[in-house]
């Protein structure tokens, strides 16, 4: 029994840290175009090699698991570093992987090493036809984070999924409440793809879940961040003649924050080992780290917002930046609600009790 | 990170099911699921048989150090053992203000003598104590404690009050923070001193709680006595060893607390379910977010556990009695609103359980550090914001 992290995940924590805090900050990334600073990306890929962490050996990755990489996305949280590193790493490899052949993954895997990106459209209507020997896909894809940028597409459709070339579909961003992380809708005109685009695999349900974690993983960061946004200002920010933090209703609501992040941590590590291991409660313990990590880094957003006062409240703080990607990411991947539901069915509606 | 137990733990676990299970039987049997929280002043005589019950097995003392005569078990398995304990709803243990304050702060604290006379007593359940802190006039502020003890001769001679006494009504010895030295003020000038209650100095006076029943009680001390050398700790230098008790009651002995609250969470999901609340997606929901927040204590508290291990006292450990006590509270109040329109009435059996949870978990917010002085201690200890 060891809860904790290893000295190896300790020193891939520290370095994340370290080379995070040389990029620029969410605000220069994002200002322009809301394109993604090209030269941050191909440092995340070549130096780091981050993208490599969840990809097996055999296919050019590092093999290791999904806590290596809660623990990386956790540091870009943090810093909320606007990169397609969690759409390509918990989208993309994790539906390829999980879904794909073994053709398709060493064709598919091998790139993503290599520094292509990818993402997962399953929300939305594209519908499959057989057409000859190939497939003809139809309709449209929405919500697709980075959609419009990834090279490599894995679409869910009603015969299953398919991998198909970012480029060969018509795809346009969509205004997004979190500028950090773009969305975008897809449309697919009758795209022909041929059978060997079909991935065999049927588990969605599966590569969500793994999602959901990685997303709860990123969720932690964020929400730590703002907490010691919040501290370290209240330290300074003098009112009434004394540091604000000196007040007792400022300090309750930074105790709050506290029990928020370091609960939702323990949901995650545990969440990401269960998943690892194959754990007979995996599932739940996903459940129980979305839904946690999600409420926890909204409520933590807000509070900070309140406890900067008018500064808060500025384009120019991060705060909002945070609370957006809070509220947005609840979204994605499960609202909290559901994997409550979820959770509540299998406490009450199975006739086997739970433990 | 590996969340498995080893395969000597789950040896260890098999045998204190074992245990249990060929003890709980004949007169104990009916101790099961009584004692507990808010029900401390049930069958005290058959729970402190059966305490000496659990010493003869040498299931006492398990966090002590061989030196004390205890098991000196690894923090998992206490975890372990609680776990099994609440497994198979074991009653309430009569003795734990001794084995879990008392105790270690006499092994940490206590001459040699004092460690020769006091511990035995408390592993084999023949002492019980309670915990004589808390004065009409110091709850939170304990600095503010106004009990004095005067040197007289070879004994210390006690006047002053205490308050909120928990089981003082069936305990043999108190641990008394008294003011002993001369111009003692705030911090300064305590001393701990270790006094038998069966003397006419000590007066008891049981108090009604909320819940009916009385759990602790007044406790007066007016000329009572004990010889000088019932001083834990250095005369005069008494809150340093007050606060190691503290550290106690707010840290490691409250992490199998969660095994407690699971039996009670699975009793109330049953309720749920034969009357139909478990059909209401109100309901559903705050089930479902309780069963997520117990599962997440359990793993905060075993992440301090393996802080432990590397000698950290890392900043989630401050969380966790502000954490299990609002989680007790919500599921008090939960229990109330699976009742539905019977919340207002008083039924034997499962109601009355969770009647008593309800009103019982008010409490759990306030002893052993309230969640508001557990907010300013996140907030000034581990967050380090400024006083
Ligand atoms: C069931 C039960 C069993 C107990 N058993 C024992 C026992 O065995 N031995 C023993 O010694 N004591 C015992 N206590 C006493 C317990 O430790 C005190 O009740 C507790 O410390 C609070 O003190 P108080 O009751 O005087 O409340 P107060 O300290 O007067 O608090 C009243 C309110 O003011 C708030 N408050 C106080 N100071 C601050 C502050 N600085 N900042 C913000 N808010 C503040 C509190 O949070 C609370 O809401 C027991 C209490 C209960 C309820």
């Amino acid at each position: 029994m060891k809860f904790a992290l290893s000295d190896e995940q300790i020193s891939l924590r520290d370095a994340a840290r370290a080379f995070l805090a040389e990029l620029p900050g969410p605000h220069a990334m994002t200002e322009q175009d809301g394109a993604y600073n090209a030269d941050a990306w191909s440092r995340i890929v070549g130096e780091q090699g981050w993208t490599s962490i969840l990809i097996p050996a055999d296919h050019g990755g590092w093999g290791f698991g999904r806590m290596e990489m809660a623990v990386v996305l956790e540091e870009a949280g943090r810093k909320l570093t606007p990169s397609p590193l969690f759409s390509t790493v918990a989208l993309g490899v994790t539906a390829i992987d999980t879904l794909g052949s073994d053709a398709q993954k060493a064709e598919h895997l091998a790139a993503i090493a290599g520094g292509a990106t990818a993402t997962l459209a399953d929300q939305g209507s594209v519908t499959a036809q057989r057409d000859g020997d190939g497939w003809l896909l139809s309709g449209e894809a929405v919500r697709v984070i980075d959609g419009d940028t990834a090279e490599i597409l894995v679409v869910w459709t009603n015969a299953g999924a398919f991998v198909v070339p970012g480029d060969a579909v018509q795809r346009a961003r969509v205004p997004g409440l979190d500028t950090t992380r773009p969305l975008a809708t897809l449309r697919f005109d009758g795209l022909r793809v041929s059978d060997e685009a079909r991935l065999p695999g049927a588990d969605l349900e599966r590569v969500r879940l793994s999602a959901g974690l990685l997303l709860a993983a990123e969720q932690v960061g964020g929400a730590e961040d703002v907490l010691d946004v919040t501290v370290d200002y209240t330290k300074v920010r003098k009112q009434f003649g004394k540091p604000i933090g000196s007040f007792q209703a400022i300090q309750h609501a930074c105790a709050d924050m506290l029990v928020l992040v370091e609960s939702a941590r323990s949901a995650v590590w545990y969440a990401a080992w269960a998943m690892d291991v194959g754990a007979p409660d995996a599932e739940l313990a996903v459940r129980t780290a979305k839904a946690l990590a999600s409420d926890a880094y909204f409520r933590c957003a807000g509070s900070a917002i309140q406890l900067h006062g008018g500064i808060g409240f500025t384009w120019e703080h991060v705060c909002h930046l945070h609370f957006k990607r809070a509220r947005a990411g609840m979204a994605l991947l499960g609202e909290p609600s559901v994997h409550r539901a979820a959770v509540a069915a299998a406490m009450l509606d199975g006739d086997s009790a739970w433990t | 990170m590996d969340m498995s137990f080893s395969a000597e733990e789950e040896l260890f676990r098999e045998e204190v099911r074992t245990w249990l299970g060929e003890h709980l039987v004949g007169d104990f049997a009916r101790l099961r699921g009584r004692g507990g929280l808010g029900d401390m002043d049930a069958f005290v005589e058959e729970r402190i048989a059966w305490e000496q019950e659990l010493g003869r097995g040498g299931w006492t003392g398990l966090a002590w150090s061989k030196e004390s005569g205890g098991r000196g078990a690894s923090l998992v398995e206490q975890v372990i053992f609680l776990e099994e304990y609440a497994r198979s709803r074991a009653p309430g243990r009569a003795g734990h203000i001794g084995e879990g304050l008392l105790g270690p702060t006499v092994a940490a604290f206590g001459t040699d003598a004092q460690k020769a006379r006091f511990l035995a007593p408390i592993l084999a359940g023949t002492e019980i104590w309670c915990q004589g802190y808390s004065e009409p006039n110091a709850g939170s502020d304990l600095a503010a404690l106004q009990t004095r003890a005067v040197r007289d001769g070879d004994n210390w001679v006690i006047d002053g009050q205490k308050v909120w006494t928990s089981l003082a009504m069936v305990s043999q010895w108190c641990f008394v923070l008294a003011r002993t030295g001369a111009g003692s003020s705030r911090h300064e000038g305590i001393s701990c001193l270790l006094v038998r209650m069966d003397q006419p100095g000590v007066r008891v006076v049981p108090i009604r709680q909320m819940t009916g029943n009385a759990e602790f009680a007044e406790v007066f001390f007016d000329g009572a006595t004990t010889p000088v050398d019932h001083v834990v700790g250095p005369v005069d230098g008494g809150w340093k060893v007050a606060m190691h008790t503290l550290a106690h009651e707010r840290g490691a002995s409250t992490l199998g607390q969660q095994a407690d609250f699971t039996n009670e969470l699975r009793a109330l999901v049953q309720v749920a379910k034969d009357n139909g609340a478990a059909n209401d997606p109100g309901i559903r929901d705050r089930l479902a977010e309780l069963w997520m927040r117990l599962k997440v204590m359990r793993l905060t508290a075993l992440r301090t556990l393996s802080a432990h291990d590397r000698g950290e006292l890392p900043r989630e450990a401050m969380i966790t009695k502000l954490f299990w006590a609002t989680w007790h509270r919500d599921l008090g109040e939960l229990a109330m609103d699976v009742l539905g329109p019977d919340a207002a009435v008083l039924r034997e059996g499962h109601d009355h359980d969770l009647h008593r949870l309800f009103l019982w978990t008010r409490s759990d917010t306030i002893y052993a550090g309230t969640n508001e002085i557990q907010k300013n201690l996140i907030a000034q200890r581990a967050l380090g914001m400024p006083r």
